[in-house]
């Protein structure tokens, strides 16, 4: 027995009511409705979860201490997974969090362990958030080489370069998945794919295209996303490698520039 | 629907379906028929068919999960304590008993993914879209309730 079957056989012992079909042509030939709910009561507590939500939402970062950016990092980082953005399992600490960091701005977080490990010993990560939204803005992410396989490639200098991308993320997302999660994650109402590269395409396989560039500003693929009413985008990259420290991708703009 | 031949065919053949993922998703067995009584009261009343049974089939698993999420916004909405859940089933292997607590003790998103794609025969692709979330995070999501499954079901073989 596959899981499949399993599954089915298992669940095929839950006993569904007979008469559901039944009672369902006499109430809609009826025209039944349900009991008149008690609206007041719902509309008011539904105003307070909004009004509560709204609260926390606006808090983001702002006056907060160390711990709690360390955990509106956290908490976000889990909303990505959530949304599917990458499953590598790694927390911020607050020894790597620096707010008001100089170089990006008064408006951002930082949070980094760039050079030696972070808090889970496989993981090197980059983080910016942004402290108005309280979202995070820039993500990379590094995964120790998968060093008990074979290389995926040895370089002109005879180094070992490892790709084992699927210990970060679904390696069979495409860009339309990566880019309708970001935006949805940041609240954006549409993005704009630059010529060339098309939804269905896979992350991975973007290195490829036209639309790749090398530049100081960065490398990959830069896609403007824009919010609803605002004419200036704000942008998000597509840019991984495979390198001998193992692979690297980078979500949204983690380009230390204020 | 508004033929009546056509609608008891399309309630007999589907309503286990539309409960059992009610059942599923709403941890409820009350909230779970009033779910699948919804449904089947939309299918009696929609007009036009269906350009063919896989439609009809999309069509009310896609009613279905919506009524579902409706049910979670009720405040009269009660998930039931798991053991009183699996009384009300009757399985023929203690392996298929506890394939269901640990399904049934998940978190809902993942109970959700489960349900479409080992029950209701769908693709990731097509829970996506019923679901109106990513399909890669469909992936992830079954992955990881994969990954919980086979943890507790190797364990399970080893005590065996």
């Amino acid at each position: 027995m596959n899981e499949r079957e399993l599954f089915k056989k298992t669940f095929d012992a839950v006993p569904a009511p007979e008469y559901l079909a039944i009672r369902a042509a006499v109430n809609a030939n009826a025209d039944t409705r349900r009991a008149p709910r008690r609206v007041l009561r719902t509309a008011l507590i539904a105003a307070m979860l909004i009004a509560a939500l709204s609260a926390a939402a606006a808090a983001g970062f702002l006056g907060g201490t160390k711990k709690d950016y360390v955990d509106v990092c956290n908490k976000e980082l889990d909303a990505l997974r959530e949304l599917g953005l990458f499953h590598i399992e790694f927390e911020i600490e607050e020894s790597s969090l620096r707010p008001h960091y100089d170089d990006i701005g008064p408006d951002m977080v930082y949070a980094g362990e760039v050079g030696s490990s972070g808090s889970a010993e496989t993981v090197y990560y980059f983080l910016l958030g942004n402290m108005d939204t309280g979202k995070i803005s820039g993500l990379s992410i590094s995964a120790r080489p998968q060093e008990d396989t074979e290389p995926a490639f040895i370089n002109e200098v005879g180094w070992a370069i490892y790709d084992n991308f699927d210990a970060i993320l679904d390696t069979n997302m495409t860009v339309g998945e990566y880019c309708d999660i970001w935006k949805q994650y940041q609240g954006y109402e549409r993005y704009e794919l630059p010529e060339g590269v098309e939804p269905e395409i896979r992350l991975l396989d973007t290195r490829e295209l036209d639309a790749w560039s090398f530049s100081m500003e960065g490398n990959g693929i830069k896609i403007p996303f824009y919010r609803s009413g605002r004419g200036e985008p704000e942008y998000a990259w597509i840019s991984y490698e495979a390198t001998g420290s193992g692979p690297s991708i980078c979500f949204g703009d983690s380009s230390l520039k204020g | 629907m508004q033929e009546h031949d056509e609608f008891t065919r399309a309630a007999r053949q589907y309503a286990p379906l539309i409960y059992r993922v009610a059942f599923g998703y709403l941890r409820s067995v009350q909230d779970a028929e009033d779910a699948a009584q919804n449904v089947l009261i939309k299918l009696y009343r929609r007009a036009g068919g269906f350009e063919s049974d896989e439609h009809l089939k999309y069509w009310l698993v896609r009613v279905t999960v919506n009524e579902c999420k409706k049910a979670l916004k009720s405040p009269r909405y009660r998930e039931a304590p798991l053991d009183e859940l699996a009384q009300a089933a009757a399985f023929d292997t203690p392996r298929e008993g506890e394939l269901f607590q640990t399904v049934m003790a998940m978190e809902r998103k993942y109970r959700a993914v489960l349900l479409l794609y080992y029950y209701a025969d769908y693709s990731t692709a097509e829970i996506a879209r019923l679901l109106g979330v990513p399909a890669a995070t469909v992936r992830t999501r079954l992955a990881r309730a994969r990954e919980h499954l086979k943890h507790i079901l190797t364990e399970q073989e080893e005590i065996i």
